[in-house]
C-alpha cells in the first residue's frame, strides 16, 4: 500500500513546515496547512488565513460511502463546451480550467467548505512587510511524461503565465527558487489574493510539464496536449465530440480507481438528458432546476448535488458615459427595485438557487448581512425613473446567449422592467460579441446582464470590474477602488473581511453599480453508481482522484 | 460533346470564382475584431496588431481576397479562430462524415422518391396518388428538428433500438455506425423523397401522354412493361437534373441534422463557426459546400448532355 | 385571380375566358388535399388578422407564478416555461409566420424577378453576368446561405427577413429568366417589337404577366419554405429575437419539456406543419391547374 505511506510522508513534511514557522512566526505571516486531518489544521495559523472562508470547521469530508472502492470503468460526463486550449496562460472562462483539472493540477484548491487547501503545494507563508509569498511544494510528484515537478518547473510555469497580459499575477515582480521545493514570489505591493489565485479558482497555478513543452515546440503544442501531474492523462480530443483521458498510474496520491474519463459534448440539452436517464452519462453537470426536481424523485438512480458556488446574475447599466441615462443613480436603483427577485429565484431556481443582494454569496465570509439592497417595488422604480426625468425609458438588455434557459430568465426580467416603466428590448449575443462587450466595453449601451461565477474570495472576482477589465462601462466610483485596494493589501483576515463588507455595501447601497439578483447554484446530477467523486460538491469542477464506479 | 464539356467547365470555373468571392466577402463584413477574438483574454494590443498583420487584416479588401485565394490554391485555409487547428485539417476530418451521411440519404431519397413518383403517375388522381403526395408534402412540412427529437425520444430513449446521438465511423464499428446513422440519414432524406417523388410524377405524366407510349399500349403491351421499359427511361432524364439540387438540399440539411444528432460534420462545424464568429471557418466551409454543389452540377450537366443529345446544342 | 387568368388567356388566347377560369378552378380543387390546403391558409390568415381578438391572453406577458401549467380550461394548451399562454402565442405566432412568408417572398420575388427579367430580355452579356452570379448563389445550400447572412447581420426580424429574401431570390431569377427567354422569341412579342413598343412596355406589360403562372406556383410554395427556414434559424438560435412569439422558436425552446409538457413543442410544431403543408398543396394544385402541358388532365 503506497498511499498511506505517501500520506504519512506528507503529514510529516507538513508538521515539519508547521513547526518550522510556528516556532517563532513573524507577526504578519500566515501559513496554510494541508487538508489531511492534521490536528493543527484547526489551529490559529489557519483560522487567520485570509482565504479561509470556513463557515464550518476545517475538516476534509471522509468518503461519503462506506463501501470499498472498486477499480475499473470509464467515467462518462457531459461537457457543454469544448475547451479552447490547455495552455494555462491563455485559458479563459470556466470550461478550459474545469475540463483540464483532472490532468493539470493547480498549486492549491478549494474544498467543499471553500477552504483553500494545498494540492501541488504543501503550504505557504506570506510576509506583508517583505511583500513576499513563499510556497512549499509537494515532493515526489511526477508529470505524465515522467519529468519531476519541482521549484524550477513551478517558477517556469508561473513565469509563463505572467508573460501574458493577465491580471491574476500582475503584482508579482519576480520569482525566486529558494530550494528545489520552495519558490518565493516577490510582489510590487502586498496582495492577499495572490495565493487564492494559485488555487483552482484561476489558471495561474496550473502546472504543466516544462520538459514536454520544450521538447515539442511550445505554446501551440501545449495548447492541444495537456501534460500535467493529475490522476488522468490526456488521450485525445475531438472538437464537438469530446475529450478522453486515461488513468495515470504514477499519480502522486495513489493509482486512481477509474480506468479513464470520457468527457462528451452533446449539443442538445434534451438529448443529453435522455442519455443521462438511460445511464449512458454518469455526470450530467448543471441541470435545469425542473429536470433536477424530477430526477430527485428517483433516489435509487440519481444523486443531485447543489454546489456551494454558482453564477451570480446582475444587471448593470452602461453608466460610465455621463450622458447615459444609467449614469443617474435613480435609474440604476429603479432597475433594482423593478425586479421581483424572490419570485424570480423561486420560480426558476425551484429551491436550488438562493437569494442575495450583493456580489458575495451568503454563507461565505465576504457576505455582508447589513447590505439593505432594493426590495421589489415597481411603484418606487417608476418614481425613481420619473425623478430622473424618464418615462418609458428605452434600453437594450444585452446578454450572453448560452442557451434557452437564459433567454427565459431574461424574458422574465424584461417584463419586470417594462412593468416598472422601462421599455426593454432583449439582445441575445453569442460569446465573442458578448465578450467584446463585457471585457472591452465595445458596443455596450443600455443594460448588460453580468454573469459571473461566484468565488470564495469576492475580491478576486471583483478585481475585473474594479480595474475596468470586466464589464468596462460599469460605473465604478473612486471610493470603491480605494476600498478594494485596501482590501487586497490588508495584512490580516479581519481587516480584509471588514473592508470587503464595506465594499459590498458601497457597491449596492451607496452606488448601486449593479442589481444583484441571486446565486444560481444549478444542481449537478450524477448516477448513484459514481462514488466519492466530490464533483459539484467541491467548487470549480474538481473531480476527486478517488472517484470510482460501483458496478 | 467535347465542346459541350469544355463550355460547361469554363462556366463552372467562372461560377466557382464568384462563389469564392461571395464566401470571402460575406464573412468579411462581420463585425468584431477576429484577431482579438482569436487571442482571447489577456492579449496585449501589440499582440493583436501583430496577428492582424499576420492575417493580412490590415490590408485593403481586394488584397486580402487575393491573398486568401492564393493561399487557397496552396491548400492553406488558415487557422481556425475557435479550434486553433488548420482549417484544411478540420475540413478533411469533417467533410467525409457529411458526405457519407449525405450520400446514403441521397441514395435513399432517390430510390424511394422515384418509386413513389412512378406509383403516383400510374395511379394519378386516385387515392394512392393523393395519399403519397400528401405524405411527401408532409415530409417537406414537418420541421426536421422536431421530428428528430421525437425520433430520438421514441427509438432511442423509449424503445432503446437506436443510439440517441453521436457519430461512430463505419471503419471502427460497422454495426454501431450503421445503427447510429439510421435516424439521421432517414431524416435527411425525407425532404428529398418528397421532391423526387413530385418530379418523377410530373415527368412521368408528361411522357405517358407521348405518342410512342400510346403506340406501346396499343400494341397490347402490359402496363408494367410500358411503364418500366418505355416511360421510365425517358421520364428519368429530367429527374437527373434534380440530383444536383438534391445535393444542395442535403448538404444544407446537414446543418440541422448534425446539430440534433451531435455528428461532427461540416454542418456542425458551420453552426459552431457561426456562433463563435469564426469567419475563417465560415468562409472555408461555405466555399467548400458551394464548390461541391458546383461540381455536382457540372457532373449532372455533363451526364444530362450525354443522355439527351439535344442539350448539347443549346 | 384576374391577373392570373389574364395571363393565362394571353398565353392561350384561343380559349374563351370563362372556360379557362372554370377549368383552373376545377383542376385546382379537384383534389381534396388542395381544397384542404386552401381552407387552412384561409383559416390562418383569419387567425393572424384577428389575433388580438382571438388570443385569450397577452402572448408576451410572463407569469412566473404559473410556469409550465398543464392544459386546463383557463389555458387550453397550458403555459410555457415563463408562464405565457401557449394558445395565445400560437395564435400570435401566425402573424410572424405569415409576415416572414410574405415579406421574405416579396423581397426574394422583387429582386429575383427583376434580375431575371433583365437577364432574359437583354440576353447576351447581361444575361451572362446576372446568371453566373445567380448560379453562384444557387451553389450555396439555402440554409447555409441564410446561416451565413444571419451570422453577419445578427438576429432580429429585419435581418432574418433579409436573409430569407436573399436566400430564396436566385430561384426566382432563374425561373423568370428561363420564362422570358422562351417568350422573347414568341410571335406575340416579335409583333409588339414591330409595332414599336418600348422595352419597358414589353417587359412590364407583356413579358411579366405571361411569365407569371409558374412564378405563382413558386411563390405559393416558397411561402411555406420561408416559414420553415425561419423556424430552422430559430432552432439554431439565430432567428427572430425573443420574446416575440414565433413557431420555430417555440418548438425549439419547448423541446426541453418534451417529457413533462409535450404541448409546448407539439402545438407550434403542428402549426408549422399544417401551414407549410397547406402552401405546398395549394402550390401543387396551382401547378397542375396552370401547367399548359397538362391542360387540366390532372
Amino acid at each position: 500500500m503506497r498511499r498511506p505511506i505517501i500520506t504519512l510522508a506528507v503529514l510529516l513534511l507538513i508538521t515539519l513546515v508547521l513547526t518550522g514557522c510556528g516556532g517563532n512566526p513573524p507577526a504578519n505571516t500566515t501559513t496554510v496547512t494541508p487538508p489531511v486531518n492534521t490536528p493543527s489544521a484547526t489551529g490559529p495559523a489557519t483560522s487567520s488565513s485570509p482565504v479561509s472562508t470556513a463557515p464550518s470547521p476545517t475538516t476534509t469530508a471522509p468518503p461519503t460511502s462506506t463501501k470499498t472502492p472498486k477499480s475499473g470503468g470509464t467515467l462518462v460526463m457531459l461537457i457543454t463546451m469544448d475547451p479552447s486550449t490547455f495552455f494555462p496562460q491563455v485559458m479563459t472562462g470556466q470550461t478550459d480550467g474545469h475540463t483540464s483539472s483532472v490532468s493539470l493540477e493547480t498549486l492549491f484548491r478549494f474544498d467543499k467548505d471553500l477552504n483553500l487547501i494545498p494540492l501541488l503545494a504543501t503550504g505557504y507563508q506570506t510576509d506583508v512587510a517583505a511583500k513576499t509569498v513563499t510556497i512549499t511544494l509537494r515532493k515526489g510528484v511526477k508529470f505524465h511524461d515522467g519529468s519531476d515537478f519541482n521549484a524550477e518547473v513551478c517558477k517556469w510555469n508561473l513565469d509563463q503565465f505572467r508573460a501574458g497580459n493577465r491580471p491574476e499575477l500582475k503584482k508579482v515582480t519576480s520569482i525566486d527558487v529558494v530550494d528545489s521545493f520552495t519558490v518565493r514570489l516577490n510582489l510590487s505591493s502586498f496582495d492577499n489574493t495572490i495565493v487564492a489565485n494559485l488555487g483552482n479558482i484561476s489558471d495561474a497555478g496550473r502546472m504543466i510539464s516544462k520538459q514536454s513543452f520544450e521538447a515539442n515546440g511550445g505554446k501551440d503544442w501545449a495548447a492541444k496536449n495537456p501534460v500535467g501531474t493529475g490522476p488522468f492523462q490526456f488521450v485525445s480530443m475531438t472538437k464537438d465530440v469530446g475529450v478522453k483521458w486515461k488513468r495515470f498510474d504514477g499519480y502522486w496520491d495513489g493509482k486512481p480507481y477509474l480506468d479513464g474519463i470520457d468527457m462528451r459534448r452533446i449539443a442538445d440539452s434534451t438529448v443529453a438528458l435522455m442519455e443521462f436517464r438511460s445511464g449512458n452519462l454518469h455526470i450530467l453537470g448543471s441541470t435545469a432546476s425542473r429536470d433536477a426536481k424530477a430526477l430527485e424523485q428517483e433516489k435509487n438512480k440519481y444523486k443531485i448535488v447543489i454546489p456551494p458556488q454558482g453564477q451570480v446574475p446582475a444587471l448593470a447599466g452602461f453608466a460610465i458615459d455621463p450622458n447615459s441615462p444609467f449614469a443617474k443613480i435613480e435609474v440604476r436603483r429603479a432597475i433594482a427595485h423593478a425586479i421581483d427577485v424572490k419570485t424570480f429565484t423561486d420560480s426558476f431556481g425551484m429551491g436550488y438557487w438562493r437569494l442575495q443582494n450583493q456580489w458575495a454569496v451568503p454563507g461565505t465570509w465576504g457576505y455582508n448581512p447589513d447590505v439593505k439592497g432594493y426590495p421589489y417595488n415597481p411603484d418606487k422604480a417608476r418614481e425613481l425613473l420619473a425623478a430622473a426625468g424618464h418615462t418609458g425609458l428605452k434600453a437594450v438588455l444585452n446578454f450572453n446567449n448560452t442557451g434557452q434557459s437564459i433567454v427565459d430568465e431574461n424574458t422574465a426580467l424584461q417584463s419586470y422592467l417594462n412593468a416598472a416603466g422601462f421599455d426593454i428590448t432583449l439582445n441575445p449575443l453569442q460569446r465573442p460579441a458578448f465578450a467584446d462587450m463585457a471585457s472591452n466595453g465595445k458596443g455596450w449601451s443600455g443594460i448588460v446582464r453580468q454573469q459571473g461565477f461566484s468565488s470564495p474570495d469576492p475580491l478576486i472576482k471583483y478585481a475585473g470590474v474594479i480595474s475596468g477589465q470586466e464589464f468596462a462601462g460599469t460605473f465604478v466610483p473612486q471610493e470603491m477602488v480605494d476600498v478594494f485596494n485596501q482590501g487586497i493589501s490588508a495584512p490580516d483576515f479581519a481587516t480584509k473581511q471588514q473592508l470587503t463588507h464595506k465594499l459590498m455595501a458601497l457597491a449596492v447601497d451607496k452606488y448601486c453599480i449593479a442589481a444583484y439578483l441571486c446565486v444560481q447554484s444549478s444542481p449537478i446530477s450524477k448516477l448513484v453508481v459514481l462514488q466519492d467523486d466530490e464533483y459539484g460538491e467541491a467548487p470549480f469542477g474538481y473531480l476527486s482522484p478517488k472517484a470510482w464506479l460501483d458496478k | 460533346m467535347v465542346t459541350y464539356i469544355v463550355r460547361r467547365l469554363v462556366l463552372t470555373l467562372i461560377v466557382l470564382i464568384i462563389v469564392s468571392f461571395l464566401s470571402f466577402s460575406l464573412m468579411h463584413v462581420m463585425p468584431g475584431d477576429p484577431a482579438a477574438t482569436m487571442l482571447g483574454l489577456g492579449a496585449t494590443q501589440d499582440e493583436i496588431n501583430a496577428l492582424r498583420k499576420e492575417l493580412w487584416l490590415d490590408r485593403p479588401f481586394f488584397v486580402q481576397y487575393g491573398h486568401w485565394v492564393y493561399n487557397l490554391m496552396q491548400g492553406d485555409l488558415g487557422i481556425s479562430i475557435m479550434y486553433r487547428d488548420p482549417i484544411n485539417e478540420l475540413l478533411a476530418t469533417r467533410l467525409p462524415i457529411t458526405l457519407y451521411i449525405s450520400t446514403l440519404a441521397l441514395v435513399l431519397s432517390t430510390l424511394i422518391g422515384i418509386l413513389a413518383g412512378i406509383i403516383c403517375a400510374v395511379r394519378r388522381g386516385g387515392f394512392i396518388d393523393q395519399s403519397i403526395s400528401l405524405l411527401a408534402n408532409l415530409g417537406i412540412a414537418i420541421p426536421v428538428f422536431w421530428l428528430g427529437i421525437l425520433g430520438i425520444y421514441f427509438f432511442g430513449y423509449k424503445l432503446g433500438w437506436l443510439p440517441m446521438q453521436g457519430w461512430v465511423s463505419p471503419l471502427d464499428d460497422f454495426i454501431l455506425s450503421f445503427k447510429s446513422v439510421i435516424m439521421p440519414v432517414f431524416l435527411l432524406a425525407v425532404p428529398g423523397i418528397a421532391v423526387m417523388a413530385r418530379q418523377t410524377r410530373s415527368s412521368m405524366l408528361e411522357v405517358i401522354r407521348q405518342d410512342y407510349i400510346r403506340t406501346a399500349f396499343s400494341k397490347g403491351l402490359r402496363e408494367r412493361v410500358v411503364v418500366i421499359r418505355h416511360a421510365l427511361r425517358n421520364a428519368l432524364i429530367p429527374v437527373i437534373t434534380l440530383l444536383g439540387l438534391q445535393v444542395r438540399v442535403l448538404i444544407g440539411g446537414s446543418v440541422l441534422i448534425e446539430t440534433i444528432f451531435n455528428i461532427p460534420g461540416m454542418g456542425r462545424l458551420l453552426v459552431t463557426g457561426a456562433f463563435n464568429k469564426d469567419f475563417l471557418v465560415m468562409q472555408a466551409g461555405v466555399l467548400l459546400m458551394g464548390g461541391i454543389v458546383c461540381l455536382t452540377n457540372l457532373l449532372v450537366d455533363v451526364s444530362y448532355g450525354w443522355l439527351d443529345p439535344r442539350i448539347r446544342y443549346e | 385571380m384576374s391577373d392570373i387568368s389574364n395571363s393565362i388567356i394571353k398565353v392561350e388566347n384561343n380559349r374563351p375566358r370563362t372556360n379557362e377560369l372554370r377549368r383552373i378552378w376545377k383542376v385546382m380543387f379537384g383534389r381534396w388535399v388542395v381544397t384542404g390546403g386552401a381552407v387552412i391558409i384561409l383559416f390562418v390568415i383569419i387567425v393572424a388578422i384577428f389575433a388580438p381578438l382571438l388570443a385569450p391572453y397577452d402572448p408576451d406577458m410572463p407569469d412566473l407564478k404559473l410556469m409550465l401549467a398543464q392544459p386546463s380550461s383557463q389555458h387550453l394548451l397550458g403555459t410555457d416555461e415563463v408562464g405565457r399562454d401557449v394558445l395565445s402565442r400560437v395564435i400570435f405566432g401566425s402573424q410572424i409566420s405569415l409576415l416572414v412568408g410574405i415579406v421574405g417572398v416579396t423581397i426574394a420575388g422583387l429582386i429575383g424577378i427583376t434580375l431575371g427579367l433583365f437577364a432574359g430580355f437583354f440576353g447576351g452579356i447581361v444575361n451572362n453576368v446576372i446568371m453566373r452570379f445567380i448560379d453562384a448563389l444557387l451553389s450555396f445550400p439555402p440554409l447555409v446561405l441564410m446561416l451565413a447572412i444571419a451570422t453577419v447581420l445578427g438576429g432580429g426580424i429585419l435581418n432574418v427577413l433579409l436573409a430569407l429574401g436573399i436566400g430564396m431570390m436566385p430561384t426566382y431569377c432563374r425561373l423568370m429568366c428561363a420564362q422570358v427567354t422562351s417568350l422573347r422569341v414568341s410571335d406575340y412579342i416579335t409583333a409588339s417589337h414591330s409595332i414599336g413598343a418600348s422595352n419597358t412596355r414589353i417587359m412590364l406589360h407583356h413579358l411579366l404577366p405571361n411569365a407569371f403562372p409558374p412564378l405563382l406556383v413558386l411563390i405559393t410554395i416558397n411561402l411555406g419554405t420561408a416559414i420553415m427556414m425561419e423556424a430552422s434559424l430559430s432552432f439554431l438560435g439565430i432567428g427572430i429575437l425573443p420574446p416575440t412569439a414565433t413557431w420555430g422558436a417555440m418548438v425549439s425552446s419547448g423541446q426541453r419539456f418534451i417529457f413533462t409538457n409535450p404541448m409546448l413543442s407539439f402545438a407550434p410544431g403542428v402549426a408549422i406543419l399544417l401551414v407549410v403543408l397547406a402552401f405546398n398543396m395549394v402550390g401543387d394544385g396551382l401547378r397542375d391547374a396552370l401547367d399548359p402541358r397538362l391542360r387540366g388532365t390532372l
